[in-house]
């Protein structure tokens, strides 16, 4: 555990621990990839997952990446945000290359750009999609499946 | 000689029912081993049946249509140099080296046929039967060599001649019938040795563009093909029968034990069957042709 | 006695055909889960005959199995496509009928006979062992009956099939 405590030394007090087995730090924009190695090299060096979230009323996404770290048994949540309109930001392949395909799903569900993977502009589960990306809170599922979809009439029903 | 010939004209329908029986009883066998009821013992005639009742045929070109044929054609032919009981057919015309010179025309017909379907896993397919049948063959032709060096012919017939009054080969040559038996194993294309047609890995293999009529040929195929190798097993190593109800006995004695070991084998993969073709059924066979020899 | 005319004769047949029915081994979405209980000994297929093929060249039946996604949809018709007359389609599990629990879904088509001819729905989200082996035995009465006859219904509307198909596949 001396590698906790050194990461808690270097970000002081911005290191909480919501309940004994998960860690939290929130980061600005810029210091976001150079937060992810400095936890790379003290021990935690497993990305779980990256993804987003949609913070619609204050006009921001939300990137979350949880590491874990087995010697310690611990999970840690890094999070920035990252303005909404001409959302963008830069690859993390190059600290963990496991990330190539999340980021993937970054670009197609949500839109947001990824400079520097060059597998993420492509379609992989959507073809031929010409709406907005799905997964942002603007797009309404239920009437895009009512209209695109057909369903079957019946007269009476026994729900 | 009229016996003969008759029963030239009528043995590749007698082999292709027996065929089915014993197919259809080693789908029996199994499903009682695996504790559950199995389909019924005719099923395999109407698989067949259904296939050549089908309407559309896809075809790949002329080639394609001759695989079938034309290993159709060797099977008919090879089973004309099997000697029945009480009728030689055409054994005293071709010995026993043109025998296994024939029964290797009909894989190679099915190669050229299967390789004309535009189909990646064909191709895989058809190299992974051929190497298997070059390296299955080093041991059976050893175990030849053998038989021939014992009993001073090639003529099939004066083989069985001499395993008259239970000289059987199996109880005087023991180690060379272990080994033929293993290559004859291999030849069926039974379940450790399957490669060929492994139906989760290469979606089986050479037969993965036919359907319909042609498939329905492949498998009358198959099934004379199960009476060629049972039927030379047992006038090679169990010195023939007398008369029909023994033969058949014996070539289902023969069938039980192969199954039996096929429903606990799971499937070799391709370097390891070729291993071990060349590792124990080689050194068996050369030490019974070494014991053949120095006795005399 | 005198030749059979070809309605005999496939009455004569279909009563052999339904004996041996091959299945595509092809599982398609989440309720593929229910085919290896029905294949292994408990509830035991394989004595109507039914076995199951790898290649869509060696089969009669394609069981399409729980939800229908678009990008599924494609692979499915080309599928179908290639199978040899007469072919057969069972639509396995409620996402067929009408949508299931992902009805709402922005990739999920929401019945599948705009697209293929289905001969037989089996309900249920997932459908026990039971109910997937009477189905099948329903699917053999129907060919006795010479009703099962989807094949031929996709020759005659092909028209109307295909502008289905491109209307929610776009291409």
């Amino acid at each position: 555990m001396k590698r906790i405590e050194y990461l808690k030394r270097i970000y002081e007090g911005r290191l909480i621990e919501i309940n004994p087995k998960r860690l939290l730090i929130t980061v600005p924009k810029d210091e976001f990839i150079s937060a992810l190695s400095t936890f790379k090299v003290n021990s935690f060096n497993q990305l779980t997952f990256v993804t987003a979230v949609d913070w619609i009323k204050e006009s921001e996404f939300e990137i979350v990446a949880n590491l874990y770290s087995r010697e310690n048994r611990l999970n840690v949540f890094v999070k920035t945000r990252i303005s909404r309109d001409n959302a963008e930001i830069q690859t993390i392949t190059s600290i963990y290359s496991v990330a190539k395909k999340y980021e993937v799903e970054l670009a197609e569900m949500f839109g947001i750009k990824v400079v520097g993977n060059e597998d993420a502009g492509k379609p992989f589960l959507l073809e031929n999609w010409k709406s907005k990306p799905p997964l942002r809170k603007e797009f309404d599922s239920v009437a895009y499946a009512a209209e695109h979809y057909e369903a079957r009439h019946v007269e009476e029903k026994n729900d | 000689m009229v016996t003969n010939i008759l029963m030239i004209i009528f043995t590749p329908i007698i082999a292709f029912f027996i065929g089915v029986i014993f197919v259809g009883l080693k789908r029996k066998i199994i499903a009682r081993i695996q504790r559950r009821y199995g389909p019924p013992v005719v099923q395999p005639l109407l698989d067949i049946i259904k296939l050549l009742a089908k309407k559309e045929n896809i075809s790949h070109g002329v080639m394609f249509d001759l695989g079938p044929v034309i290993l159709l054609g060797a099977v008919i032919m090879t089973v004309q140099f099997l000697p029945t009981p009480n009728a030689p057919l055409l054994s005293n015309y071709g010995d026993l080296i043109a025998l296994i010179y024939i029964s290797v025309v009909g894989a190679l017909g099915m190669a050229l046929g299967a390789g004309e379907a535009s189909n990646p896993n064909a191709s895989i397919g058809v190299a992974k039967a051929l190497s298997l049948m070059f390296s299955y063959e080093l041991p059976f032709a050893i175990v030849v060599a053998t038989i021939i060096l014992r009993y001073q012919s090639t003529n099939i017939n004066i083989i069985i001649h001499g395993q008259s009054y239970l000289h059987w080969g199996l109880f005087f040559l023991p180690i060379t019938t272990i080994a033929g038996f293993i290559s004859i194993y291999g030849a069926m294309g039974e379940h450790p040795f399957d490669v060929a047609v492994a139906p989760q890995e290469i979606a089986t293999g050479p037969m993965v563009e036919y359907g319909g009529k042609h498939l329905g040929f492949l498998m009358i195929d198959h099934m004379m093909h199960t009476y060629i190798e049972l039927a030379l097993f047992v006038n090679l190593f169990m010195g023939g029968a007398s008369n029909w109800f023994f033969f058949i006995a014996k070539m289902f004695g023969v069938y039980f034990v192969m199954t039996v070991i096929e429903t606990v084998m799971p499937r070799f993969k391709m370097e390891n069957a070729i291993k071990y073709f060349m590792r124990w059924p080689t050194i068996l066979a050369l030490i019974g042709l070494l014991t053949v020899y120095i006795g005399g | 006695m005198g030749r059979l005319d070809e309605r005999e004769a496939m009455e004569i047949l279909d009563q052999l055909r339904k004996r041996s029915l091959w299945m595509l081994h092809y599982c398609t979405a989440c309720g593929a889960v229910e085919l290896p209980p029905t294949m292994t000994s408990r509830y035991d297929m394989e004595r109507f005959g039914i076995v199951p093929f790898v290649t869509s060249r060696q089969a009669d039946i394609l069981l399409v199995t729980g939800y229908i996604n678009i990008k599924t949809l494609r692979r499915i018709v080309t599928v179908y496509e290639q199978m040899l007359d007469p072919k057969y389609v069972v639509g396995f599990g409620s996402c067929t009928i009408n949508g299931g629990i992902y009805w709402d879904s922005y990739a999920v088509a929401k019945r599948l006979d705009l697209y293929l001819p289905v001969d037989l729905y089996i309900a249920g989200c997932m459908p026990r062992p039971e109910a997937v082996i009477s189905a099948f035995r329903h699917l053999m009465r129907l060919i006795d009956e010479g009703k099962a006859d989807g094949y031929r219904r996709y020759k005659d509307n092909y028209d109307w099939f295909k502008a289905n198909q491109k209307k929610v596949l776009g291409e």
